[in-house]
Parts: structure tokens; sequence; C-alpha cells
């Protein structure tokens, strides 16, 4: 039984007001988080503890004491909000009340670490993707807090009441399962403010115009539809960084090229002609004064040869607008570090060197969403095509000085209609940009995936398709947005760890307890808070209609994401064979169909969309093997790299470093593909400095016709020196390194610069390693087993 | 190549499917190839695996496969198929 210190059972005893009236005259003075000195009130500790941590009021008057009590003999002369909060924590920690110290207590960072991240931000993140600048600063500092919030606040008991009408509750951990390493609970500092990822059809901000605020312009300003090709470019990029605000993952363009046909008429040559033609005849017009001064300024030149001049200078400036729109969209998705504390939006763009089929006899959606009268998508086939091959010259030839544009992302989709040999030489511009750089991602819609309406890419490898014949019509009118509210990816190797030596049916009990009781809870928490979100009206953008009237992000049409990781060691735990072995396979096969028929089981049970995907696993394959590494010492063996830099194979991908034949690798990733209905994307690690873009091109078609594949890429590593601009690609076969920490150290091959940078894709995009990649992926990426095409 | 067996992949509902079969068991007639139907909602686990090892996933239906020498080879996927179409597909090897 706790003795209350201050009796407030009888709250208007005389005694107790003289009791606490006497303790706070003995007490200093204290500093408090409103910015003032102000005298000690034990009432108010009292009353915070009761409405904070949610203890009785003489469970509150106790620790209020013992707090008094300690300052009192400790003869302590300063003090602080926070101080008198971590005593009463230790207090409550003392009496053993965790969950009410769980509540009460202070997030904060000790200030050694916050010296350390204003000096060295990059050294306090697992996050391999931040440029350092000073939001970034704010960023790592942010991350912090607010993961550690996450920590706290995350539910062990979840109730959620989901769209099928059911109630479910949920006793879970999820926070102790992120940190045993059981379940992956990505974007642990968005989890409570952000929803996930999105891709979008640019004929939204063409309908609607663009108001960045989500309010109507009221605190940015409202932009109208826009009516020309910049303006179109402008508001697309601004659009992307707008959402980025709002998200936590990559934001991207499905249906580009339809969105941008209509821009491009001023290029149509028979537009151009006309014009052309229409000058011509109003320059025949004695009482136009500009024929008066063209005819009087060029009077000694025939009539034929300045109608020629005049053709071919509106064609040029038609050109140069067009050249410059392609320019303006890789500038601005690399140089605006607006977003997610001072990083440039993840962008991506989904193109393709034509029209869809399905687009070509669809009339095209005007600025403001009238439907033309006059255009048809298909009337604009060779506009795009000379776009396509404008935009690849220019992330060709790379920016001032020649170096590579790493956003946007590279879609290019592989259709059969245009695998035609007028599309050829367009396909031929994305080989040669793969062969210097490696920098497009290629869609796969030329194998079983060639049905697909609707079909899109969006982050680092999540694939998106309409279901509905409502979703059919929603991609075709412009209002299709896709996407995921959250990932998270339980890990089948502390499965595989926990059961080793028990056979298969003990992995899968395991493996399924974490997927049922952690993961699943988890995606649900988050899809409660984009509800929650969008209720209180934290992201205004979230309630924006589209043209159809539905709201922008609509919680229950957002995917929820089962990662995977990790394949390779689990196959090798639990059957002792490696993945590239027919029983490693068919032992993935199990575990992937075991997965998608949890998450078929959750989409009837709560009328939401799961979907199993690769994990991109920039930080979770380190972090997931360090902490496997710590806690089940017998499968060290099976972990990649060199511990502190151990790392999981990405995925269900095999090994980076198993000595495969190439298309071995590509075939036996490849059949996984349409078991990750959330997506899969497949890495080729090129060892050729720069392979023949012709037969290349050959190569990407040859994988996309007799594979499974959905999405791939070629990856090689681009060595910068932004000293004297020289760069080149890496020549594996006569470099190496010995360690990550050799690689920190790489010079200009040229000119001895320290600064040169390497580049190369960590996941499902390119990043500077020695900037950026954290020591694991760095590991990986000297693991990696490249491949000459002799192509 | 020679063809050691065809394998056609049909379900309920789908409106391609009875031509597609039809097709497909004239020509195994004809040219003496046996003939498996399965359902693509019930496959056996092993043939699914076998399917993918070859490259092959049925996402839609009517599909029909060819069992060669090197392995499976895809003839339909999805689409409508004729006697005419199937036995110049298989012929084309």
């Amino acid at each position: 039984m706790v003795k209350p210190a201050f009796d407030h059972a009888e709250e208007e005893s005389p005694r107790k007001e003289k009791d606490e009236t006497f303790w706070n005259s003995l007490m200093p003075a204290v500093r408090t988080n409103r910015g003032m000195i102000e005298p000690f009130d034990v009432t108010k500790i009292i009353n915070s503890l009761v409405k904070e941590a949610g203890v009785s009021r003489d469970v509150a008057s106790e620790v209020a004491r013992s707090v008094v009590k300690r300052i009192l003999s400790s003869n302590i002369q300063w003090l602080s909000g926070p101080m008198i909060r971590e005593m009463c924590c230790s207090v409550l920690a003392e009496m053993g009340l965790v969950e009410a110290r769980k509540k009460y207590t202070r997030i904060g960072i000790p200030i050694y670490d916050l010296n350390e991240m204003i000096i060295n931000p990059l050294q306090h993140t697992w996050n391999a993707n931040l440029q350092i600048n000073p939001e970034t600063i704010a960023k790592v500092i942010y991350d912090r807090v607010m993961t550690e919030h996450t920590y706290l606040t995350l539910p062990g008991h979840l109730e959620v009441t989901v769209p099928t009408g059911k109630r479910l509750f949920f006793d879970t951990n999820i926070a102790d399962a992120h940190l045993n390493g059981d379940n992956y609970h990505k974007d642990r500092e968005y989890t409570s403010i952000r929803d996930y990822c999105a891709s979008w059809d640019p004929r939204l901000f063409i309908v609607l115009g663009l108001e960045p605020d989500g309010l109507g312009g009221m605190h940015s300003s409202s932009a109208g539809p826009p009516k020309h090709l910049t303006v179109f470019v402008n508001h697309a990029a601004i659009w992307l960084a707008s959402w980025q605000s709002n998200m936590s993952g990559g934001q991207g363009f499905h249906n580009w090229m339809e969105s941008i046909a209509w821009y491009l008429r001023g290029f149509k040559q028979e537009e151009v002609l006309k014009s052309a033609a229409q000058l011509i005849a109003e320059m025949n017009q004695p009482a136009l004064g500009l024929t008066d001064e063209l005819y009087q300024r060029f009077n000694q030149i025939p009539r034929e040869i300045v109608q020629a001049i005049v053709a071919y200078v509106l064609r040029r400036v038609s050109q140069r607008e067009v050249e410059q729109a392609c320019q303006h969209t890789p500038y601005i998705a690399t140089q605006q570090y607006v977003a997610r504390g001072g990083q440039v939006p993840f962008t991506s763009i989904d193109i393709g060197p034509g029209i869809k089929k399905e687009f070509m006899n669809e009339p095209v959606i005007l600025p403001g969403g009238k439907m033309s009268e006059k255009y048809v998508y298909g009337d604009f086939v060779d506009e795009v095509k000379t776009y396509f091959i404008e935009f690849m010259k220019v992330m060709y030839y790379g920016d001032r000085y020649g170096k590579l544009f790493n956003y946007p992302k590279l879609n290019i989709e592989l259709r059969e209609e245009w695998m035609k040999p007028e599309f050829e030489e367009a396909y031929i511009w994305a080989a040669r940009l793969t062969a210097k750089y490696g920098l497009p991602y290629f869609v796969n819609y030329l194998n079983w995936r060639k049905k697909i309406i609707g079909g899109c890419v969006s982050c680092c490898s999540h694939t998106w398709g309409a279901k509905t014949p409502e979703q059919v019509e929603e991609y075709l009118s412009g209002n299709a947005v896709y996407g995921a509210i959250q990932m998270d990816t339980p890990n089948p190797v502390a499965s595989a760890a926990r059961t080793i030596g028990q056979d298969e049916d003990a992995f899968f009990d395991d493996f399924g307890r974490i997927i049922n009781e952690v993961t699943v809870p988890s995606l649900l928490h988050r899809y409660e808070v984009v509800k929650r979100i969008k209720r209180l009206g934290l992201a205004p953008l979230y309630n924006v209609k589209r043209p159809n009237g539905k709201d922008m992000i609509i919680p229950e049409e957002r995917e929820l994401l089962i990662g995977t990781i990790g394949f390779a060691e689990t196959v090798e735990i639990v059957t002792g064979y490696p993945l590239w072995h027919e029983e490693g396979l068919k032992f993935a096969v199990k575990v992937l169909k075991f997965m998608n028929n949890l998450a078929k089981e959750w989409s009837e049970e709560t009328g939401l969309i799961f979907e199993v995907t690769r994990t991109p696993a920039e930080s979770a394959a380190g972090k997931l093997a360090r902490i496997l590494y710590e806690r089940y010492p017998e499968v060290r063996p099976y972990l990649r790299g060199k511990y502190p830099n151990v790392y999981l194979t990405n995925s269900v991908h095999q090994p980076v470093d198993a000595d495969i034949p190439l298309a071995e690798r590509i075939k036996k990733e490849a059949m996984f593909a349409p078991l990750l209905g959330g997506g899969f994307l497949q890495h080729i690690f090129l060892e050729d400095v720069q392979p023949d873009p012709y037969a290349l091109w050959k190569f990407i078609v040859k994988i996309a016709r007799n594979t499974l594949t959905a999405y791939f890429d070629f990856t090689l590593d681009i060595w910068v020196c932004p000293d004297c601009h020289a760069q080149g690609t890496i020549d594996w076969r006569n470099h190496q390194f010995d360690s990550p920490a050799e690689l920190v150290e790489f010079k200009c091959p040229k000119c001895g610069s320290r600064r040169a940078e390497i580049y190369s894709r960590i996941t499902g995009y390119l990043q500077g390693v020695k900037a950026t990649w954290n020591d694991p992926k760095k590991q990986e990426l000297l693991d990696r087993r490249r491949y000459n095409l002799n192509v | 190549m020679k063809v050691s067996k065809l394998l056609v992949f049909t379900q309920e509902n789908c409106p391609n499917c009875p031509v597609a079969k039809k097709a497909a068991e004239k020509v195994s007639e004809e040219l003496r190839i046996p003939l498996e139907i399965f359902d693509v909602t019930r496959l056996p686990e092993e043939l699914e695996f076998e399917l993918l090892q070859n490259q092959i996933y049925i996402a839609s239906t009517p599909a029909i496969v060819a069992i060669e020498e090197g392995g499976m080879r895809l003839l339909v996927l999805g689409d409508p198929v004729s006697y005419e179409d199937l036995k110049n597909i298989l012929m084309k090897g």
C-alpha cells in the first residue's frame, strides 16, 4: 500500500495545502520548457504524472514525494523540467511501473550525441540516401527523435476496424520485434506522420492545376493547368516535390508520355508547317507590318527562300523547346534539396518510345479537363518518339560536366506495340544510356505480364497494375493513384535460426507467427495512422479531390506490403542447399507461396490489399545481419560479408557473390517474379567498361521475352571527379579494394583527388558510395560477382 | 524439336478456353501427342515449380505448353487460338 505524500483524498484539506506550500518553499526554482524560470510546484508534478503516465493520484503523490526528497537530500540547487522528469522516470522504474515510465519519459538526444550529429551527421544514420547539408543535420536529429517516439508508441495492443467491418484485436510488440530483428519496420521515423509511396498520373495536374499546400493555394499559391511544355515540366517537378514532403517513399509518374503528348504539338511537323504556311500567307498580305518589314529587310532574297527560312526557324524553335524541357526534367529532379530534410525527392518516370495501345484512340485530356475534339493520343506517336530520343540524349550527355543524372529513375517500358523497327532507334538510345551509366530500369510487358493494363513502377521496385474495370477506367482517365501505405519485412533468417535442426514445419510455424503477430498488425497500425492523418487534416494534400471526385489518398485502396529479405541465407540454413540449387529454389518458392497465402487470407479478412514484395533493404540488409550475428551465433557462417560488415542477401536474389553463369542467375531470380505481386527488381552487375549498345539492346529483348522477369537493370560502377571533372567506369578487372575502408580512400585516377566519388546501384537507385552507403552495403559492392556480356 | 506432350491450362468462366481446348485435342490426335488438361487454379505443386523453372507462368488462360526434349515451350498464353494457329505455332519449333 502506497502512502500518499500529499493526501489528495481530502482536496480541501488545509493540511495538504500547508504541506505542499512548505515543500515548495524549500525547493529551488525550475527552468521550464516554456522558456521561463518558475517557482517549484509539486502539484504540477502530480498532475502531469496522472495525466501523462496514467497513474493514480496516490501513486503520483508517492513518486513526487520521492523526487522532492532526493532533491532536498542531494542539495541540488539547479533544476529544470527535464531533470525533474528524469527523476520521476527513475522512481517509476524503481517502483516497477515500466509502462508508466514509457509514457512519461522524455524523448531526447544526449548533448554529446547531438554535438556529434551536428559535426558529422552521416555517421549517425543508417539511411544510405542522405546528402550532407544543414537540412540533413535537422533530419538526422528528427529521425533519431521520431524513431525513438515510434519505438515507445507502437502499440502493444492494437484494435483496428477494417473495411470488411470486422474489429480486429492484436497483442503484439512491433517495436521489440524490430529491435530483435524479427521484423523490419521500414521508415520508423515517419511511422506516425506520413503515408509511404505513390505513382501519379500527370493528368491530375493537367486537369486540376497546382496547389502544393492542398489548401487551395491559400498558403502557397494556386497555379492553373499547364498550357505550355515548360510549365508542364515545372508542374510535374513541383507535384512530386510536394508529395515527397507528405510521404516517406518514392514518388513517380505513370502515363508520362501520354500526358506530355499534347504539349509536343508545336513540335508536330504538320503543325510547324501549318504555322509556317500561315505566316507565309500573312507575309503575302501587304497590310501586315511584319510582312512589310521582312520584305523590306530581305528584299534581295527570293520569296521561296524567305519562306523556307521561316519554316526552318519555327521548327528549330519548337525543337529547342523540347530539348529544353528534356533538360529541365533531370536538373529539377536532382537539384531541389527540398524534401524529407534536405534530400532531393526520390523520383521516377515510366516512359516508352510511343503511345500505349490502350491510349491510341482515347481523346486527349486538355488543360482543365476538357476532352479534345481534335486529337486522340495516337496522333502523337512520332512526337513522343522524338521526345523520348531527346530525353535519352539529355540523360546520355549528363550534366554540365557530363556527370550522370541519378534522378528521375527512368523506367523504360518494353511493350509489344513498340517492338517494331520504327521504335528501334529510340530503344537503342536507352541501350546507349545503359551502356554508359547503367541508368535505366526496364519494365517488362513482353512475357506473362503482357496482359497487364495500368501497370507502373514506383519507389525502389514496387510494381502496380489496375485490377478491376473501375481501376482500368481510372487509369485511362488520368485518375489513377497507385502506391503503398507501409512495408514491413518479416525476417525468415531469424525463424530459420530459431528452428535450426527442426523440420520445415517448425520454420513455417515460427515465420507465420511473426507475419501474423507482428508484420500484419504493424501494417494495419500505419493504415490507422494514415486514416488519422486524413481525419485530422494533418496532410491537406491527402484530402484534395481528384478529377473524378475521389480523395487523392484513400487508405483502403493503398497496398500493405510484406517484404522479402535473406532468402538465400534462409534456404541454406533450412535445406542445406544454396538458393541456386533445385532444392533451394523449391524451398524458396514454398516460402513465397506461404507468404502469398497469408497475404491473401489477410486481404480477405480485412478487405485491404496485402501484397508480397521485394524489400529494398539498403539499411535492413546490414542491420538485420548484425542482429542475427549477435543473437544467433550458429547462423554466423551463413551471413554474407565479414564482421562487422555482415549483411543479408536482398529479397529472393541469388547471393551477389554466387559463382553462377549470368543466364542461370537471371532465370533463377526471374522465376520468383510472378510470386512477388508487389514488385521485384533484378540487377545484372556488369564488368564491361562499355558494352556495345546494339548488342545490349538485343540482350535486353532476349531477357524480356525469354524469362519471367518483371523489372531489371544493368549496374555499372561509375567514378566521377568533382575537381578535374573526369569520369569513367570502374574496371573491376584492374581494380581491387580489400575493405569498405579502402573504398573510401578511392582517388581520382586522373588527378588523384580524394573527392572523387563512385556511383553504383545500392538497391533500386544510384547513389554515391563513398558519401552515403553504409559499410555493410559497401562490403556487398565489393563482393558482387560482375559479368562480362561479351557484347 | 520433338514434342512429347501438350499441357493445356484452362479455368472456369474463361471465354476462349473451350476453343483452345478443342484445338489442342485435335492437334494432339492428329500428331499423336499425349495431352493433359489442367485447371490453372489447382495446379500440382511439382508442375507449377517445373513451369517456373522453364520460365513459364500461367498468368492468363487459355495457355498451352509443349514438353520438348530441351524443356518446356509456351505456345499460347491468354489469347484465343484455333487449330490451324496452334499447329503453326507448334511446327515453328
